[in-house]
């Protein structure tokens, strides 16, 4: 019981400094409904601050986000949609400003390279594992004399009295 | 074929060793301008020492110009202004600065102090033409032809080395074009 109450705590306590903020920013850029207020909020987590480089938008502190976050927000609340937000921002910052960058000739590898690499992954697994179930069916081949050998030799492990 | 495969795992941990150095070496904070090669966005604002004049992105036509993008409160920006002092001097290029969000009076002074390169200041205290520029850090230096193309993009402070290495060959090469 008192130990089920310290977690909920413990969560409440958590999860707080996380509404604060998100309340902060609804203070700061107020829009008329709340469709705006996620597209809004969406983009800011979606963009990089290019200063501090593996924050988003909403996290960084930096006067450039500052600033862009403000355009970002003139920008919703014109009305404009996700599309064209993004397109003004990478046509002057790079597509570096988004944190999912689109497929291109330099980005290529990003994209491919893990897919790549499983199926090689893959491919290397089922190679393995075949190989070792052939060698493990491959039947036994001795010759005449090595047969009489191992039966003689599990024989005598067999009935070690004989031996003696 | 056995002896490959036994140097395979080290031929591959050179390999990927390789690649991971090269990526060291990089600077992430060095993102090239996907406005190369493009003409200058349009800029519009007021002259820092004439808030009556304004500018706008024609005074670098038939020009080869420097904008040079500054503040008073970059500190690298003061390592960086003796460098365009003797640039200015070469009169190699015409020398624009952009005051970026900054004041205008400190700004004044701070150009007294160290001495004024620049042909001509846009003063942008609130950073809307840096935002059309894609200026994220101070200071930043474009290289712009006669056309108004930027041709060249430098993050950071300039040095001699940078200016002879990286600003003079492409004068030359845009002065014959």
């Amino acid at each position: 019981m008192n130990k089920s109450i310290r977690s909920i705590v413990l969560a409440i306590a958590l999860i707080l400094p996380v509404n604060l903020t998100l309340a902060l920013t609804q203070d700061r850029y107020p829009f008329p409904n709340s469709a705006q207020q996620q597209q809004f909020n969406q983009l800011n987590q979606e963009l990089r601050c290019l200063v501090c480089q593996n924050e988003t938008l909403e996290a960084s502190n930096s006067p450039l986000a500052n600033d862009i976050r403000a355009k970002i927000y003139e920008m919703v609340k014109q009305g404009e949609s996700n599309e064209v937000i993004i397109a003004y921002l990478t046509q002057r910052y790079g597509d570096f400003i988004r944190f999912k960058p689109p497929v291109s000739e330099r980005t290529l590898m990003l994209w491919v390279l893990p897919f790549a690499l499983l199926i090689l992954g893959l491919a290397a697994i089922l190679l393995v594992v075949n190989r070792a179930r052939l060698i493990a069916n491959q039947p036994t081949s001795l010759k005449p004399e090595q047969e009489l050998q191992l039966k003689q030799r599990m024989h005598e492990l067999d009935n070690p009295q004989d031996t003696l | 074929m056995n002896r490959f495969k036994t140097i395979l795992p080290l031929l591959v941990f050179l390999g990927l060793g390789l690649v991971l150095w090269w990526g060291l070496k990089q600077d992430p904070h060095r993102i090239s301008s996907p406005l190369l090669n493009k003409s200058l966005p349009a800029l519009n604002g007021e002259s820092l020492a004439d808030p009556n004049l304004k500018i706008d992105q024609s005074i670098f036509l038939n020009k080869i110009s420097l904008l040079n993008v500054f503040a008073t409160w970059c500190v690298a920006c003061v390592d960086e202004h003796s460098t365009l002092m003797d640039i200015a001097a070469s009169n190699k290029v015409q020398l624009i600065g952009l005051d970026y969000k900054d004041q205008r009076q400190p700004a004044l002074q701070w150009l007294t102090k160290y001495g004024n390169p620049y042909q001509e200041i846009l003063f942008d205290n609130k950073g809307d033409n840096a935002m059309e520029l894609g200026v994220y850090g101070t200071p930043e230096t474009f290289l712009i032809d006669k056309q108004g193309r930027i041709r060249y993009k430098q993050i950071g402070p300039i040095t001699q080395e940078s200016w002879q290495k990286n600003f003079l060959p492409l004068i030359e090469k845009i002065e014959n074009e």
